[in-house]
């Protein structure tokens, strides 16, 4: 596979600025991969995004597009010639076009018939046909969605940046759209650099994911790495649900506010984090133990929040049915190959 | 002039720009008429120009004729352009960035950007101003009038007040009203099917530091209508000013600045005070009927005043007339003439045509307030009118001196209508500015305008103060 953006040490401040928003950010997207970048928002995400289009310039490394260099610290190629397509998260469609006008934008230099040919087959693509003399605002939010990935894609650009492009949606219209553009984006085998704040847009979208904060990377890799074996706590409680408690190693395990855990650990003093699938409720007296501190029902499943003896640390187990009440006492069993165990004080993962 | 000005101000970081920002929408301070004195009081035989000429390069036979039609246009344009140069600040300030970022990245340069998709998207409120500026170019008597260019409005004044032909003075402003409707349907029918507020961002234009030639373009082009519409005419009016206040203060300035004052400051405050209650009104109805109502209020504004007057003039005489003869034959009482050529009726003149100026900024920020705010009051048991004086007019406080400084200003500036409704004798300081002009003394008409202009600056200032808090 060939490399399709190379971004090597990248450092970048805004004017006049103190600090930098992005620090030492290193990373490689293979041609067709979709890569999501993700953190909390002001980590960064938008702005690296926006210095791959060429809208802001960098103080230090570089970006390649296709083995081309297009910024670094003494150049940055214009927007308008770096050939990439840009969704933004408010979509930006032109208010005063129609949907197949907004499509030929790009390509108002090809002759009629090109241009014709080359809408109708974008068109055909993002599933549009037949909404050409249609104007913006009279389109649903996911043909809205789907024009302005046409768009970005009809000049058949080297990589694909879209910001935000589904938190403009509500939760079901969401699910829905992300099926189709993931469709689209595969059939067109283009490579997409993708930002959201949304753990499940990441996992659901892309090939890898890198995480930022602060400017910092701090972790990338295919989606199952980063739910599975986060870096830290930070990383693991931003991919999803997560209960961190406290250990100290023992003879036979790893004692902690709940009970003992019969795991080996290397170091004395560990944290674990446990995701809700994690754990199992059982009768088995001999197994972990708290108590039920508060109940929510959720749809899908009753969750409960168990706090230890001594109320300092909590764990959150799911059932199917309500099977307890308020100040019960619970036992549960971990799924010790599942469980992520980090080091204490230090955080990292062991 | 405008647009270019904006596009630049919204664009580029160029040096002093809060200061150009500003100075740009000065012009609006200055009635087209008094602009109209110093320009040709700077061409003429007299003026600061040709006697240069003649006394340094001996040059005599050159001739500025700026009293034609080509004058009254340069005028107006140098003075009316702020009502352009806002509308499309404003429209250009709230464009979303991102469209011209999506244009861009598909390859297409800024230059042709601009003309896709930057200026078709401002369009509409480009129009708008052009239509307000079409409106204050009606509605002007004094530059028209002062440089012998014909138009619908003088002709109005010629057969009303010199003819005395109120038959050709009705039917002259029904056509000049008919070209005005036109106009506004004319605007809502072109903005047609396409939708031009784009989708919700507070993405704004980022600016960028201009260099080079591009930066002394955009400086030029900034400074280029100030200079023309500000700093030229307000110098020719100090200059004469300088030679001729003593004389004109000692005769009737005093009473001019007294009555104008007076006039615009009662007609403001009624203006206000119905504005407030028809807002609050329409706001506790929330009935279609009284939407309807404040919508017909704003038409006043888009009337040219000459029309208002003659209007007004026809319904005061009227019952006049009814007065006169009920009070005779029942009372047998002999008076003269009551409401017409008197104060009252020139003030109603002023709440017809300025009305609209009042209501909307308080309409806005009468909108702007939550509207739990009430009904938290009124959970409470507090009165609605309770609530009005309690709660909703102490957070309007700014939005209240806004409209009435802007009404006050307004009325100061205003020449037709005082001109034809005014009690006899009775001068302003734009009545008594435009008679001096018009009585070939124009470098006596100087202190009036100055004090107008300056007046008029007052409100633009403090606005501009404001709004940069809100910020």
């Amino acid at each position: 596979m060939s490399s399709a953006l190379s971004i090597r040490d990248l450092n970048k401040k805004f004017e006049g600025a103190k600090d930098f928003v992005l620090k030492g950010i290193s990373l490689e997207v293979n041609s067709g991969e979709i890569l999501a970048l993700t953190g909390e928002s002001g980590c960064g995400k938008t702005t690296l995004l926006r210095t791959i289009a060429g809208f802001e310039n960098i103080q230090g490394g570089s970006i390649s597009i296709l083995n081309e260099t297009m910024s670094n610290s003494t150049k940055t190629v214009k927007p308008e010639a770096r050939n990439v397509g840009l969704v933004f998260q408010d979509l930006a469609l032109f208010p005063h076009m129609t949907v197949s006008k907004n499509i030929a934008y790009g390509i108002s230099k090809l002759s009629n018939t090109e241009r014709k040919v080359r809408t109708d087959e974008v068109m055909e693509l993002t599933n549009l046909t037949g909404l050409e003399k249609r104007y913006p605002h009279e389109l649903s939010g996911g043909q809205k969605q789907r024009v302005a990935l046409a768009r970005a894609l009809v000049a058949k650009p080297k990589i694909l940046l879209m910001d935000e492009p589904f938190s403009n949606l509500d939760e079901i219209l969401r699910v829905k759209v992300r099926h189709e553009i993931k469709g689209i984006l595969s059939k067109s085998g283009i490579t997409t650099i993708m930002v959201t704040h949304d753990s499940q847009d990441a996992f659901s979208m892309a090939d890898k994911i890198a995480i930022l904060k602060n400017g910092k990377m701090i972790q990338i890799g295919n989606p199952i790495e980063l739910y599975n074996q986060p870096q830290n706590p930070y990383v693991a409680r931003f991919f999803g649900e997560i209960s961190i408690i406290s250990g100290v190693k023992k003879e036979g395990g790893i004692q902690t506010k709940f009970g003992l855990i019969q795991l080996k650990a290397a170091k004395n003093t560990i944290k674990i984090g446990i995701r809700p699938e994690a754990v199992s409720i059982t009768t088995d007296e001999e197994k972990l133990k708290g108590k039920v501190n508060s109940i929510q029902y959720l749809g899908a499943h009753f969750e409960y929040q168990v706090a230890a003896e001594d109320g300092g640390e909590h764990i959150h187990l799911r059932s199917q049915h309500k099977l307890y009440e308020i100040s019960d006492v619970i036992h549960f069993d971990l799924g010790i190959d599942r469980l992520i165990v980090f080091d204490d004080p230090s955080e990292k993962k062991i | 002039m405008g647009i270019s000005a904006a596009w630049f101000v919204t664009k580029y970081d160029i040096p002093y720009k809060k200061t150009i920002e500003w100075l740009l929408i000065l012009p609006l301070a200055i009635p087209t008429y008094i602009n109209a004195f110093a320009y040709s009081g700077l061409l003429d035989y007299a003026g600061p120009i040709r006697s240069l000429l003649r006394n340094q390069f001996a040059i005599n036979d050159v001739y500025f004729d700026i009293q034609n039609i080509y004058g009254v246009i340069w005028v107006m344009a140098t003075v009316l352009y702020p009502y352009i140069y806002l509308s499309a600040r404003s429209a250009f300030g709230r464009q979303n960035s991102h469209l011209t970022e999506v244009s861009s990245s598909l390859g297409i340069s800024p230059k042709k950007t601009f003309f896709t998709i930057v200026l078709p998207i401002a369009r509409p409120a480009i129009v708008a101003g052009l239509l307000l500026v079409i409106m204050e170019t009606l509605n002007d008597y004094g530059t028209v009038k002062y440089y012998g260019v014909n138009t619908f409005t003088t002709g109005i004044f010629r057969s009303w007040l010199s003819l005395g032909d109120l038959q050709s003075a009705i039917y002259l402003a029904s056509m000049l009203m008919t070209v005005i409707f036109s106009i506004i349907l004319i605007e809502k029918w072109q903005r047609g099917k396409a939708q031009y507020e784009s989708s919700s961002s507070n993405q704004q234009l980022r600016t960028t530091k201009p260099k080079g030639l591009t930066k002394l373009a955009a400086v030029t082009v900034c400074i280029f209508p100030i200079i023309f519409g500000l700093v030229v005419p307000v110098f020719q009016l100090i200059y004469w000013t300088v030679f001729t206040w003593k004389e004109v203060l000692q005769s009737s300035l005093v009473e001019a600045i007294l009555n104008s004052f007076a006039l615009s400051a009662s007609a403001a405050v009624l203006i206000v005070l119905l504005a407030i209650i028809l807002n609050y009104a329409t706001k506790m109805l929330k009935s279609k009927k009284w939407d309807s109502i404040a919508k017909i209020t704003m038409l006043g504004y888009s009337v040219p005043g000459a029309v208002i007057a003659v209007g007004i003039m026809i319904l005061i005489i009227g019952i006049d007339r009814y007065l006169l003869n009920f009070l005779e034959e029942t009372f047998s009482i002999k008076i003269k003439l009551l409401i017409t050529g008197s104060i009252f009726a020139l003030i109603y003149a002023y709440l017809v045509r300025y009305f609209a100026v009042g209501f909307g900024p308080l309409e806005a920020a009468f909108k702007s307030l939550p509207h739990n705010l009430n009904e938290a009051g009124r959970s409470l048991g507090i009165k609605p009118w309770e609530n009005l004086i309690k709660i909703d007019l102490p957070i309007l406080q700014k939005g209240i001196v806004a409209a009435l400084l802007i009404v006050f200003v307004d009325v100061m500036k205003e020449l037709p209508l005082t001109l034809i409704l005014r009690p006899f004798n009775f001068t302003t300081l734009a009545t008594s500015a435009f008679q001096y002009a018009n009585d070939e003394m124009v470098d006596k008409a100087a202190p009036a305008s100055l004090m107008i202009i300056f007046i008029g600056m007052i409100p633009i200032f403090l606005l501009n103060r404001l709004t940069k808090q809100n910020k």
